[in-house]
């Protein structure tokens, strides 16, 4: 049953030297074609809605559309789906973005969840990093939207940036967990090719953090979020109890979803498939043809659900997908029961989960699958 | 099908017959002399013309070395309006290659001597010129790239004179490159260089210079006749092996395969007979008629004796089979390789395999990874050891693992080789340094013309085993050059060096090194497998030891964080696609006990910055 919408606006007003998302800066024009083949499509569907209860609109920089454009894409939702009904309506944003008019518009169609792309409060780190705000328009941006009756706020920050030390960590640590937010996505530093990070590496003008460092910094983020009230529910995910991600939750419970707008991914029907990952050909072929121009992925549902399902701190339930799957896990995979002796993993009333150790060395265990 | 042969005609094709081919010291021009040659006597149309068309090899192509041999019919129509048949024999041009150098020569009554005129004689030209003499060749010097501003065509020309002793008045100042002096090589080629002599109805003796593997037609020899003719439908005899099969097909390489009716004196080609067992051909042997067979073999087969060893083993057992098909397969063409089973604790069942050398080995183990698709592991290469023991017996050992307890030795004598180096003269000082660092004993020097001097040193086997060729090229910035032959044995003191893993003993990384080496060579080797064996769960000690005491160490820390921070509904396939590729990185490597190791660990402890 389809519970989940994920729209993507893939356009930034600066782009950042470590992204590689589907994103770019473009002309007014284009982003008005796209809003009109994005809004094509969100409409060729409207059938299929009727249990929709999670909409996440995530870019690119959502927040960087103007206020017209936004108004136009939050009406075409409104005209389509009822959002007082749904669980969560989650827009991601950039700190300086959010005026009190834009919080305003958001509270007014129905947005119920607001993240907030921080990185870090180091000054230095952030002109690094590409970033363009300041700690200031964090708080700002905070205090606008609670004024406007938005409370559910998440903050994305990144660890083992580049020469940061253990103390700017904890600098960063402190500053995010006394701001008033229900959620914060903790993720390091990672390198990846076709950035303007990857380029420096190569060119030996930078070099990454080992990954001893890497250890320390990751542990200590999941000490210090919990010493301050946010529980780590995933590898890169904490929150105060009751303020998970539920869209987020679909993702890693292996659920379905459908992906609107250029380079979206859908989970629907049984297949995986993405909406062709380029801004002009998409709008072009919505334009002419009424679809996006698609590519299939490989499905491997058992794979899938237990690579995903393990990245919760709470694990997966190794009878219920015994019975979904028709298959005896442990028998399957064999190597798990290493891995519980080797104390990555653990078993407890049919639970599977990570240990601290496992969650460390993850991938080891996903290698399995 | 017997057809009456008009012996006529065969002695009348002979007198125009000239089989030649071109010696040179490695990028002297011979490739490309090779090319121009091809050119003018028209064998390939312009359009199909290929550079460096006999290198067709990638992995020749890669390091500008020839290592197949082929052999090309050329009509060339002279000055004189006569038209003959050039066959062009080519031959490698690398030290390490004086079997294949020395068969191919075999099959020639001439050779074009290619020499650079900015270069002048290298060592490897010397070792050249005195197997094209050995083979009572008529010898036509070339000086070859005049067209470059440092060529000195009459010094080189003098040099020639000097130091070799040839005479080099009549020598063609050409650029290969440039198309100048081709035509007067190939009018001197014709007028110099003799014609076959041979009895095409005398029994048939024909020399199998090369062969090679095809999927449908089985193994194709190369083969030159001396006496006799040989036909479709003959039954032939390889007299080493004696081995009996009737022929398919004979022809010629135009460069493209060519049949005819028959091959007479001096004609150079192949034959088909569907021969499916690599052990029945060799080369360097002799084929003959079955029903009227030669009284003699041609003599010039020897076995040259392979000079440095090293295992070879397929990273993925199953592949054993495939390996040894693989093997079989190269020595077709490569009469050298040899090699047995062997088997290690660590690595399971693989060969070894003897080379003439480094260079050789290192090619063998590219072309079976490249062409026949298994990934090795290759460990250390060693050479032949005499151990004396206790008892008054003498054993030879190639593998480290077979040295007996030292309390059982009563000495080790390791082989000698005799070692020229030609360099410039200002890179002498830096060159003798590293011989002498290499143990090697001066034995001679003397300058060749005013700047170029020959060193001649020996040395032991075992350290120029050890990157010499790389060292001495980067102490003469890539000028030096040298050659080396075997010398005699020597006694020395040597020890065994194990490496341990996770606190067991890795029998492929053993190695035998000279005493006062150990220690140092321990510790590069130890830091070397620090950098190259990935983290593992637990911390993984590595140690080098020598008769079960530890000399150095070094320490692989645990993993500590590998874990895909990130995996959203958009990122599942292309996380997915991550595993997989850590997956594969994996199978590269080979366990050994609770510790990966991946397949550069076992050779590149040889590149050691000692």
């Amino acid at each position: 049953m389809l519970t989940a919408l994920y729209i993507h606006i893939p356009f930034c007003d600066k782009i950042c030297t470590y992204c590689d998302f589907h994103k770019e800066i473009a002309s007014l024009e284009k982003k008005k074609k796209y809003l009109y083949a994005l809004i094509k499509e969100l409409k060729s569907h409207h059938n299929e809605y009727n249990n929709i209860s999670t909409i996440y609109i995530g870019g690119g920089t959502p927040s960087s559309l103007s206020i017209d454009l936004l108004k136009q894409l939050f009406k075409a939702i409104d005209s389509i789906i009822n959002v007082s009904k749904l669980t969560e309506y989650t827009i991601e944003t950039n700190p300086n973005d959010i005026t009190i008019e834009l919080a305003q518009l958001f509270k007014l169609h129905g947005i119920t969840r607001v993240s907030i792309g921080v990185q870090t409060f180091n000054d230095s780190h952030l002109k690094f990093l590409g970033r363009t705000h300041t700690r200031n328009d964090v708080v700002m941006a905070i205090n606008n939207l609670i004024s406007s009756g938005i409370d559910n706020i998440n903050i994305d920050m990144m660890f083992s940036l580049v020469n940061q030390t253990i103390k700017e960590l904890e600098d960063d640590i402190k500053q995010v967990t006394i701001l008033p937010i229900k959620h914060i996505s903790y993720y390091s530093l990672i390198l990846e090719e076709k950035t303007k990070l990857y380029y420096l590496y190569n060119q030996k003008k930078i070099s990454m953090n080992d990954e001893d460092i890497e250890a320390i910094m990751y542990n200590k983020v999941i000490d210090s979020l919990s010493e301050f009230g946010f529980n780590q529910y995933e590898i890169s995910n904490f929150s105060k109890p009751g303020y998970e991600s539920l869209h987020n939750l679909i993702y890693w419970k292996n659920k379905e979803y459908l992906g609107l707008g250029s380079g979206s991914h859908s989970l629907y029907k049984g297949k995986r498939f993405s909406n062709i990952r380029n801004v002009r050909k998409y709008t072009e072929s919505i334009v002419n043809t009424g679809y996006s121009l698609k590519e299939e992925h490989v499905i491997e549902p058992l794979r899938e659900e237990l690579i995903m399902g393990l990245r919760l701190i709470q694990g997966v339930n190794i009878s219920e997908i015994n019975s979904k799957y028709n298959i005896n896990l442990l028998l399957l995979y064999p190597k798990i029961n290493e891995y519980i002796d080797n104390k990555l993993l653990r078993l407890k009333n049919n639970q599977l989960y990570f240990t601290r150790k496992g969650l460390m060395l993850g991938n080891i265990v996903f290698s399995i699958f | 099908m017997s057809e009456k042969i008009n012996y006529d005609a065969v002695i009348k094709r002979q007198e125009n017959i000239r089989n030649f081919s071109i010696i040179a010291h490695i990028d002297h021009g011979k490739s490309t002399l090779a090319d121009r040659i091809l050119e003018m006597t028209h064998a390939i149309s312009d359009r199909e013309m290929k550079s460096q068309l006999l290198d067709s090899m990638d992995i020749e192509r890669e390091r500008g070395i020839t290592i197949k041999l082929n052999a090309v019919e050329l009509k060339y129509t002279a000055l004189n309006k006569k038209e003959y048949i050039l066959h062009l024999i080519d031959t490698p041009g690398h030290v390490d290659f004086t079997y294949e150098v020395s068969r191919s020569l075999a099959a020639c009554e001439g050779a074009v001597l290619v020499v650079d005129a900015a270069q002048g004689i290298e060592a490897q030209t010397l070792a050249n010129v005195y197997l094209a003499l050995d083979n009572d060749l008529e010898i036509l010097p070339v000086i070859n790239k005049i067209d470059l501003p440092s060529a000195e065509p009459e010094k080189v020309k003098q040099e020639i004179e000097d130091v070799i002793g040839l005479d080099a008045s009549e020598a063609v100042f050409a650029s290969a490159k440039e198309g100048i002096g081709i035509q007067e090589i190939l009018e001197q080629i014709v007028t110099h260089i003799p014609s076959p002599v041979g009895n095409p109805k005398a029994a048939l003796k024909a020399l199998i210079f090369d062969s090679y593997f095809d999927t449908y037609r089985g193994i194709i020899p190369s083969i030159r006749v001396f006496e006799g003719v040989i036909r479709k439908g003959d039954k032939i005899q390889m007299m080493a092996t004696k081995a009996i099969y009737e022929v398919i097909d004979v022809g010629v390489f135009t460069p493209k395969e060519e049949k005819r009716d028959y091959l007479g004196p001096g004609d150079v080609g192949f034959l088909t007979a569907s021969i499916k067992n690599v052990e029945d051909i060799r080369v360097g042997d002799t084929v003959t008629l079955n029903n009227s067979p030669a009284s003699s073999p041609l003599a010039g087969y020897r076995t040259l004796n392979p000079m440095v060893f090293c295992g070879l083993f397929p990273i993925d057992s199953a592949q054993y089979n495939d390996l040894r098909e693989a093997l079989g397969k190269l020595k077709l063409n490569d009469a050298s390789l040899v090699y047995e089973p062997e088997t290690s604790q660590a690595l399971g069942f693989g060969f070894r395999t003897g080379f003439l050398g480094l260079l050789h080995m290192e090619i063998i183990q590219e072309r079976i990874e490249r062409e026949f698709n298994i990934p090795l592991i290759a460990t250390s290469p060693s050479v032949i050891y005499k151990i004396y023991l206790t008892d008054r017996t003498m054993i030879k050992i190639d593998n480290p693992s077979d040295l007996p307890p030292i309390q059982k030795i009563e000495k080790i004598e390791e082989p000698l080789v005799v070692a020229t180096i030609l360099t410039p003269e200002e890179y002498v000082g830096n060159i003798m340094e590293l011989c002498q660092y290499k143990r090697g004993t001066f034995i001679d020097m003397k300058y060749l013309g005013e700047t170029r001097v020959q060193l001649t040193y020996h040395m032991p086997l075992l350290e120029i085993v050890y990157d010499f060729f790389d060292k001495l090229k980067s102490y003469s910035k890539g000028y030096a050059s040298f050659d080396y032959e075997f010398y005699g044995y020597q006694e020395s003191k040597l020890v065994k060096m194990d490496i341990l893993l996770n606190g067991e003993v890795v029998d492929a990384l053993s190695i035998i090194v000279f005493n006062d080496f150990a220690y140092r060579r321990g510790k590069a080797m130890t830091e070397k497998l620090k950098e190259i064996i990935p983290r593992h769960m637990f911390e993984v000690p590595v140690q080098a030891a020598i008769n079960s005491k530890i000399i150095a160490r070094s320490t692989i820390k645990a993993m500590r964080k590998n874990v895909l921070a990130k995996c959203y509904g958009g990122d599942i396939t292309r996380k997915k696609k991550l595993l997989e590729k850590q997956k594969k990185g994996k199978k590269k490597m080979k366990s050994i006990g609770s510790v990966e190791i991946p397949q550069e660990a076992f050779l590149t402890v040889l590149k050691l910055d000692d």
